[in-house]
């Protein structure tokens, strides 16, 4: 009967320190939270913002730098809603004397846009309304820099007249469609 | 022996007998500030949290078991905000200072490393660290904004190991 007793607590014994940490690896942890705040990018800039046509004929045509680029435009926002870029003139296109040339005279077009969004590619006449250039994909809205290439085209009505004219053209970047 | 006086002796000894006896292991956080807060980044930026006295947290580690012990690092939940995500390997810790640790540091005084959602090693005892004297490591932490990253407040959740596992 003791001996069986004896036997008894000996096995408790050795299971208990078995179990006991002192026997197992030991882990101690701490756990820490942490944070930031990424401010929001909402931009756009222009690499060369004089349209320069230089002498053109009555009825003449001219597409500034023919085959290429004339400028580019870049445009970042990490706002996470879509955007859109949007062009117009601001004012009528003013020669002499306070003569003028339609508006439609005047055309643009998107020669490359490396975001992946939806962009107009045609010849597109200038309006003072803004028109629309380009709306972004989600991919544009975390801060991917998408850059836009323009090319420019006039076509000088028969009977304009001589003199200088000059006119203010605005790219916009707005959340408005 | 008596079996009653054998049981009452077993209790005695199990129960009564408190565990700092057998062994001390223990890591703690400096102070009681348990956050690590970067304020406000723009896109590209980075910034390094040493605001406190050239590092950002000090960890204190205690152990007498003899055997060897690890201190890791690991990124639960990486800084998110609604359904972005900052990658992890933009944030880092940095190894400011090691005192009274006679054991190794996985990468070098002021050298980033990158956290990861597995554990990474950091350091690794030896000698009088297992003897129960008190090693300290000083930390600080980097973190990079990437170039294309969504606005929002970001949170993350990070957890120091002291472990006798590698």
């Amino acid at each position: 009967m003791r001996n069986k007793i004896f036997r008894y607590f000996i096995s408790i014994t050795l299971i208990y320190f078995l179990s006991n940490p002192i026997c197992n690896a030991e882990e101690a942890t701490v756990d820490v939270f942490a944070s930031v705040v990424v401010l929001r990018a909402f931009d756009i800039n222009i690499d060369n913002s004089y349209l320069d046509f230089g002498q053109v004929e009555s009825g003449e045509s001219v597409t500034l730098k023919e085959g290429a680029y004339y400028n580019e435009i870049k445009c970042i926002s990490n706002k996470g809603f879509t955007y859109y870029v949007k062009i117009h003139i601001i004012d009528e296109i003013i020669g002499p004397t306070g003569s003028k040339i339609p508006a439609s005279s005047f055309k643009w077009r998107v020669l490359s846009a490396n975001g992946s969004g939806t962009v107009v590619s045609e010849w597109q006449e200038f309006s003072r309304e803004p028109v629309l250039v380009y709306t972004s994909s989600a991919e544009d809205e975390t801060g991917n820099e998408v850059i836009i290439r323009f090319q420019y085209r006039l076509n000088l009505p028969p009977r304009a007249m001589g003199g200088h004219y000059s006119l203010r053209v605005a790219y916009m970047l707005t959340e408005e469609e | 022996m008596n079996p009653v006086r054998f049981l009452i002796v077993f209790l005695l000894i199990v129960l009564i007998i408190p565990k700092e006896v057998f062994a001390t292991f223990d890591m703690s956080i400096e102070g009681n500030y348990k956050t690590i807060d970067f304020g406000a980044m723009e896109l590209g930026e980075e910034k390094k949290l040493v605001e406190r006295g050239g590092y950002e947290h000090q960890f204190n580690f205690t152990s007498d078991n003899g055997r060897t012990w690890y201190f890791k690092a690991q990124i639960l939940r990486p800084f998110t905000s609604m359904t972005y995500t900052i990658p992890p390997e933009n944030f880092q810790w940095i190894v400011e200072e090691l005192i009274n640790g006679q054991g190794i540091l996985s990468a070098s005084v002021s050298k980033p490393a990158p956290f990861s959602k597995t554990p990474v090693l950091i350091y690794t005892s030896a000698g009088t660290d297992e003897a129960g004297t008190e090693v300290q490591i000083r930390l600080k932490y980097r973190l990079k904004i990437p170039e294309n990253q969504t606005a929002g407040a970001y949170t993350a959740h990070i957890r120091f190991i002291m472990v006798e596992e590698l």
